[in-house]
């Protein structure tokens, strides 16, 4: 059950220390006391360093407020006033402090993102960074591993195997699972009648269900569920609600499940299909929508970058990697750094606005008026998004004074989030400020001597600012700051603000002139002017960590555009892009991803606040499979998810397979050999049956990663085909963690809805195309998978039936039972219209059905795929009133239905043996 | 109506002999399973519903003040300066500039604003409210705990919603009346556990305002469109267009038949036990749903005293799901965000608020004289307040304020009469006792028994909490 509450079993002491104590050293005080050169001689960066204290004494005396020179310092009761810049720490955080050092300064020795840190040498020796184990057997062809491992385990712990399941269980167990549909009487009677033995009967139902085409609707499902798939974006402010082309990689997902195409090209595709070129063909690139077609949060670029890195990694390789964006990961070896290196190649893709078609366009008139169309509406929003650029970059260079002075201004401000603002057409961009504070901050703990001058003054009180100004111009080694200072000293930050301005852009000007100069002597284009006063000042306006290095989002964005005039332009212009590519002629696109034209290198953000930048973050895999990173850096002029996507599918990855084989082992059993199939680290539960895990990831590896093979393996194993009645006293094995039997199962949401329209008739298998209608519109006949999902408005009743919330990948679904989900049964008109449909579908339209009993029987056999007993029957025929049959067709008709429908929200029809 | 199995408890309801077992046996268990039977006990894993249903009452972590909650939520942002928090320098400043600039907001703020309403002194504890809430304030004044230094983090709609309503302004979380229904259950099964109420659509962000999120879909919050009155209309699935009830109760039976057949070749099942109680929980909920949403019921005398209106009703049936049992009811303002006045506010703040008092001052009223105010905590308050300064050009609306709000809370054994934590003097930004909004949800939770760090649920390798790493329980406002 997974609704029982959880408490954390972390020391109390510990947590404290985590969310009270830790956020503020990193953020305040290690800057300055870390591990390198400690200030003071005091470094606060671990427990022995801050316990030995500094150059003044001692810090912290555990249990003695009063002792601990740190309670003063940040109490400001003299004059060693912590932190010295920034406002004061708040009452309650002094107060988490005194509290911290009485209760005996716990201090965990997991490292500080900021710094670095190696991997703690126990949590690399966890069961699921270790290589899979080598294939410790050879077996003979008639003998499955599966049933080697689980019954050893089972005879080791004396236990009895449940016998094989009857036929008909088997069929419908093998249908539900492959296909999410029940057999039909036809197929169910061909099962029963084979007359080879069960094993062999089966295997042939087990390979006719895997060629079906409806096991990719099934199975793509599964995965849509990982790839949190929604046809609508979620909020949005200027753009369409819906994805244009979302179903594309639904119908790619489908078509993967049943061409079987090998997972790991599976993946490559899902992550990198735009640099695969041409060893695949252009339709795959619908693929990326596996990245692209998550949430917007309300446009914040970190928000959508965190999506894209929880999706390929929770679901892919069972690590919660979106932990480490605050801080290092507190349970697994995955560091901050490791979260920004990812970051990092996320942040360099971009969705383009006019991805190429995904088949070749048919040259009629009026798809090339179409794609003509399209072209020139998109021509007109880039001429128009990359005027806006240039101009946000030619007003911060041209303001770069002003935009200083704005930025020391919000620095000293208390802190604030990040918002939306609406500004007029002559304002600062407030957005550009925010880059300008952080270009500041770095510029201090990199000791930028371009910016040494304006950071001392900075500092300075205003009272003090004419005495100060002095000894920076005397000593300020900066030639051409140096010479405009001294012409005329600045009486304050403001007018020291536009000395800058007009340094600064002497500074680019001449650099200009001087790469242009080169440029046309035909010369490449220098790296740096040889004057390092002018190179380093112009670095500020147009180097790599320069504020006015936009990346640009070739749809522009909020942020960019802050006056509501710009913004009503921008959406005209996306509104009719929008417009001409909904056209019925405009060609189908891939919801596509692809690199930026210059790739941008990224920090850690402490605390997980882009205004806090730490140390670089280059792009790369996580640090914990040093072995499968590749050989070189990541190439400069790519993303990395190709990389990326090559170190997920490297058979010397430990995770991917194990993951993988795990999930589709869960489909097949109800829980998977780890019962945590998103959490294969510290905190996740350890397999059940190791070698068993191991030995299949390995076979499915050295098999061509194909999944219908793995299936067929798994499904033809007596493990699988036993009875999931429990022989033996569940005080043993209540969990059946040892598999004795099956575990019977519950259809999930889409089985439920997609068997009540199969067995009544009324299902369309029509497969592909745009989602034409709701899943719960009972006039949507269509698979379920073909109903429209819109992730902010996702109707109640999926919910209710535990389908999991779109906004996230979902590693697994819940199992409630509510009465919410019983009223849907009773009364929807989805499970009335399945019900008339039943009873249509076997006594047609007619209102005079010759022989009742006939008619019974052949529902219950389209529901439960077996004969009613008599006794069964004699209770329907109870329930109908036989004896006093009135001869009223309508109230018979009426009866039927109600019976049908009894049948159809039964037990029997819901769950799976 | 009688269903044939009156103590659904028992199992199991068919009475059915071992031999008979057997023999159903023999229809889906091949030969070795008789003789398996025969040796061995039969497992019992007998459904204890409180086990099995997601909803069923669980305990607090410590005695607990307050049972329901109800949030009044004017969505689009009450001003607090013209409603609980008042500022008299606003009229000295009216129609010139603060004396210090003016803290950012979303859009171009300008002069300081004076409240156009006047405020008053009421009740024992003298606690000043505007005209716009005089009836609340003449009943009610020294039960309300006004909190005037409430605080967010933005100045924009939808991540303050998110805020207010699910603890965080951006990342997808359940919602507060979703915890809370996850941490406590509901005490009436055959009625939903967390109601969403909102006249004629949706506020903005839809239904993520009441969403369960990574919490299972039990929890989430069920939406009742309040502009219709008929229950049909108000509650989905509640009645079977095509049979009555008795020819369902009819067929509920034949289906009890079945499914307890079914059963009993299956007992270690308990998901089929609580799947045969749900059905009849379903059953009943039809019955008492019509009950508590036929407001015809109620005297002539308290449907005067809450008014004819759409507001009147939504809080009449509050008190009537409060009563039996439902957990969490959150009742909007209107679809879209009404309180969102950047002009023409003396107005529509004076429409709104007409709405509103009368309604609330009857509804905290009827609470108290039935005996609930005491374990109903009711939270009034937006997702922000508004500047005390006017949007330009005009001087006639305010923008949008996370630097500092008013919300009150009442009943739920909450300190009432007293304003805790002020403004600066002119209600720009909370100064003294700064609230936060996790504070807010900290202290709610507290009320009700939990405790906000130990309420939590794995998700995605974290335990997470409505307060995330925030949050301090502040108990100078509990009695």
């Amino acid at each position: 059950m997974l609704f029982l509450m959880s408490i954390t079993s972390v020391s109390a002491d510990d947590t404290f220390f985590e969310t009270r104590i830790r956020p503020v050293l990193v953020e305040r005080c290690l800057e300055c006391h870390g591990p390198d050169k400690p200030k003071s001689g005091l470094g606060l960066h671990s427990r022995d360093a801050a316990l030995k204290g500094g150059e003044m004494g001692l810090a912290i005396v555990p249990g003695k407020i009063e002792e601990s020179l740190l309670i003063n310092a940040i109490e400001h009761r003299d004059d060693l006033k912590m932190p010295p810049r920034g406002p004061k720490l708040d009452a309650s955080t002094i107060n988490d402090f005194k509290t911290w050092i009485q209760t005996g300064a716990a201090y965990p020795d997991s490292p500080i993102s900021a710094t670095g840190g190696s991997l703690p040498d126990r949590v690399k020796s966890h069961w699921a960074f270790q290589a899979l184990r080598a294939v410790s057997k050879d077996f003979s062809p008639g003998v499955n591993p599966v049933d080697y491992w689980i019954d050893r385990a089972l005879f080791k712990n004396k236990m009895k195997p449940a016998p094989m399941a009857d036929r008909r269980t088997l069929l419908r167990r093998a249908s539900h699972d492959l296909t999410g549909l029940p057999p039909e009487p036809a197929e169910m009677q061909s099962f029963l009648t084979d007359n080879r033995p069960t094993e062999m009967a089966f295997a042939k139902q087990v390979d006719r269900l895997l060629a079906s085409s409806r096991f990719g609707e099934r199975w793509a499902r599964h995965w849509l569920d990982l790839a949190r798939y929604s046809d609508a974006k979620g909020y949005v402010f200027f753009e369409e609600k819906d994805f244009p082309w979302s179903f594309t990689y639904r119908d790619y997902c489908i078509k993967a499940f049943n061409s079987d195409k090998a997972y790991n090209q599976f993946i490559l595709e899902q992550i990198a299909a735009d640099r695969l070129g041409n060893t695949i063909s252009s339709e795959n690139l619908a693929a990326l929508g596996f990245i692209t077609l998550g949430g917007r949060y309300m446009n914040n670029p970190h928000d959508i970058i965190d999506d894209r890195i929880d999706v390929v990694t929770r679901p892919l390789i069972g690590l919660t990697v979106a932990c480490a964006r605050c801080h290092d990961h507190k349970y697994d070896p995955i560091s901050s750094q490791d979260y920004y290196a990812l970051y990092s190649i996320f942040a360099n893709s971009i969705e383009p606005p006019l991805p190429p078609p995904l088949e070749q366009v048919s040259k009629t008139k009026a798809k090339t008026d179409a794609e003509n169309k399209i072209r020139e509406d998109y021509l007109k929003l880039k001429a128009f998004v990359d005027g806006k650029y240039d101009q946000l970059i030619e007003t911060a260079r041209r303001r770069s004074g002003d935009y200083l002075f704005a930025a020391e201004t919000a620095r000293k401000a208390p802190k604030t989030e990040d918002f939306m603002l609406i500004a007029d057409g002559g304002d600062l961009n407030p957005t550009m400020i925010v880059r300008w504070q952080a270009f500041i901050e770095r510029s201090r703990k990199e000791k930028n001597p371009a910016m040494s001058a304006w950071n001392r003054m900075a500092d300075t009180p205003a009272e003090k600012f004419l005495a100060e100004i002095q000894n920076t111009i005397a000593n300020e080694t900066n030639l051409l700051l140096k010479s405009k200072l001294q012409a005329k000293p600045p009486a304050n930050l403001q007018e020291l603000a536009n000395i800058y301005t007009s340094a600064l852009l002497q500074a680019h000007g001449v650099w200009r002139e001087y790469s242009q100069r080169a440029l046309s002597a035909g010369m490449p284009a220098p790296k740096a002017h040889p004057d390092r006063s002018i190179d380093s000042l112009r670095q500020v306006l147009d180097g790599p960590s320069s504020p006015t290095r936009v990346a640009r989002n070739p749809q522009g964005d909020l942020t960019l555009l802050p006056d509501r005039a710009s913004q009503a332009q921008l959406q005209a212009l996306i509104g009719a892009l929008e417009k001409s590519r909904r056209a019925k002629d405009a060609a189908i696109r891939p919801q596509m991803l692809a690199d930026r034209e210059m790739m941008e290198s990224h920090r850690v953000f402490i605390r997980g606040n882009p205004q806090n930048p730490g140390i670089e973050a280059p792009r790369r895999f996580l640090q914990l499979f040093e072995t499968i990173q590749p050989d070189a850096a990541y190439p400069a002029d790519s993303s990395g998810r190709l990389e990326l996507a090559r170190s997920i599918t490297s058979p010397a990855n430990p995770l991917t397979a194990r993951v993988y084989v795990n999930r589709v082992w869960g489909y097949l059993f109800g829980v998977g050999l780890v019962s945590t199939p998103g959490d294969f680290g510290a905190r996740g539960n350890t397999p059940d049956h190791p070698e068993l895990l191991d030995h299949l990831a390995r076979d499915f590896m050295n098999h061509d990663w194909s999944t219908k093979r793995l299936i067929r393996k798994i499904m033809t194993s007596r493990a699988y085909m036993r009875s999931s009645y429990d022989f033996n006293s569940n005080a043993i094995d209540p969990e059946n963690k040892l598999l004795s039997h099956q575990n019977s199962k519950r259809l999930d949401f889409e089985s439920m809805r997609d068997s009540l329209l199969a067995v009544s008739g009324l299902l369309d298998t029509k497969m592909g195309g745009p989602a034409t209608g709701e899943t719960i519109d009972f006039k949507f006949r269509r698979r379920g998978i073909y109903g429209r999902i819109d992730r902010l408005n996702l109707p109640e009743q999926l919910r209710t039936f535990d389908f999991p919330d779109p906004n996230t990948a979902a590693v697994e679904r819940s199992t409630t039972t509510t009465p919410a989900q019983s009223l849907f049964l009773l009364n929807h008109p989805l499970v009335q219209a399945a019900a008339e449909g039943l009873v249509n579908r076997v006594i047609g339209n007619t209102n005079k059905p010759d022989q009742l009993q006939n008619v019974i029987s052949e529902m219950a056999k389209l529901t439960w795929q077996r004969e009613l007993d008599g006794q069964e029957l004699d209770e329907i025929k109870r329930f109908v009133g036989f004896e006093s049959n009135s001869g009223n067709p309508d109230s018979m008709r009426k009866k039927l239905i109600s019976i049908a429908q009894m049948l159809l929200i039964s037990n029997e029809f819901h769950f799976i043996d | 109506m009688q269903s044939e199995y009156p103590d659904q408890m028992q199992l199991p309801g068919l009475p059915i002999s071992r031999r008979e077992l057997l023999r159903l046996s023999g229809t889906g268990l091949p030969m070795l399973a008789l003789s398996a039977l025969e040796a061995a006990e039969i497992p019992s894993k007998a459904a204890d519903p409180s086990q099995t249903s997601p909803l069923a009452p669980r305990k607090p972590h410590f005695a607990a003040k307050a049972k329901h909650v109800v949030h009044l939520f004017m969505n689009g942002g009450p001003s607090q300066v013209d409603t609980f928090d008042p500022k008299p320098m606003l009229r000295k400043y009216h129609g010139k500039p603060l004396p210090a600039a003016n803290l950012r907001t979303e859009r171009k703020t300008g002069a300081a604003m004076g409240s156009p309403f006047e405020f008053r002194k009421y009740g024992q504890s003298g606690l000043e409210i505007s005209d716009l809430f005089s009836e609340t304030a003449r009943w009610h004044a020294d039960k309300l705990c006004v909190i005037r230094s409430m605080k967010a983090d933005v100045p924009n709609h939808e991540p303050s919603l998110m805020l207010m309503n699910c603890g965080d302004s951006r990342l997808p979380r359940p919602s507060f009346g979703s915890w809370v229904t996850y941490g406590l259950g509901s005490e009436n099964q055959n009625l939903p556990g967390f109601v969403a109420m909102c006249p004629g659509g949706y506020p903005i962000v839809a239904t993520q305002n009441w969403r369960s999120s990574f919490l299972p879909g039990a929890y989430q919050g069920t939406y009742l469109n309040t502009q219709n009155s008929q229950v049909d209309k108000l509650v989905d699935n509640i009645r079977n267009s095509q049979m009555g009830l008795d020819a369902q109760r009819k067929q509920l039976d034949l289906l009890n038949r079945f499914n307890r057949r079914h059963q009993a070749q299956r007992l270690g099942e308990p998901l089929l036990e609580a799947r045969i109680q749900a059905h009849e929980l379903a059953f009943r909920m039809q019955m008492e749903a019509a009950d508590v949403f036929d407001l015809s019921r109620e005297s002539n005398w308290t449907r005067e005293l809450y008014g004819d209106t759409v507001i009147g009703r939504q809080l009449l049936l509050t008190r009537r799901m409060i009563e039996k049992g439902v957990r969490f009811v959150q009742v909007w303002s209107g679809a879209g965000q009404p309180w969102d006045n950047h002009d023409n506010l003396e107005k529509t703040h004076r429409s709104l608020a007409d709405q509103w008092d009368k309604p609330i001052a009857a509804f905290l009223l009827d609470l108290e004289q039935r005996g609930l105010l005491g374990e109903t905590l009711v939270l009034w308050g937006g997702e922000f307040g508004r500047t005390p300064v006017a949007e330009l050009p005009a001087l006639n609306g305010r923008d949008h304020n996370h630097y500092g709000f008013s919300v009150w809370l009442a009943g739920g054994g909450v300190k009432g009469g007293q304003a805790y934590g002020s403004t600066d003097e002119f209600g720009f930004a909370a100064q003294d006792k700064p609230v936060h909004v996790h504070d807010l949800h900290a202290t709610m939770l507290h009320l009700l028994g939990l405790d906000h760090e130990k309420l939590t649920y794995r998700y995605a390798g974290r335990d997470f909490r409505l307060t995330d790493v925030h949050g301090n329980v502040i108990h100078e406002l509990i009695a």
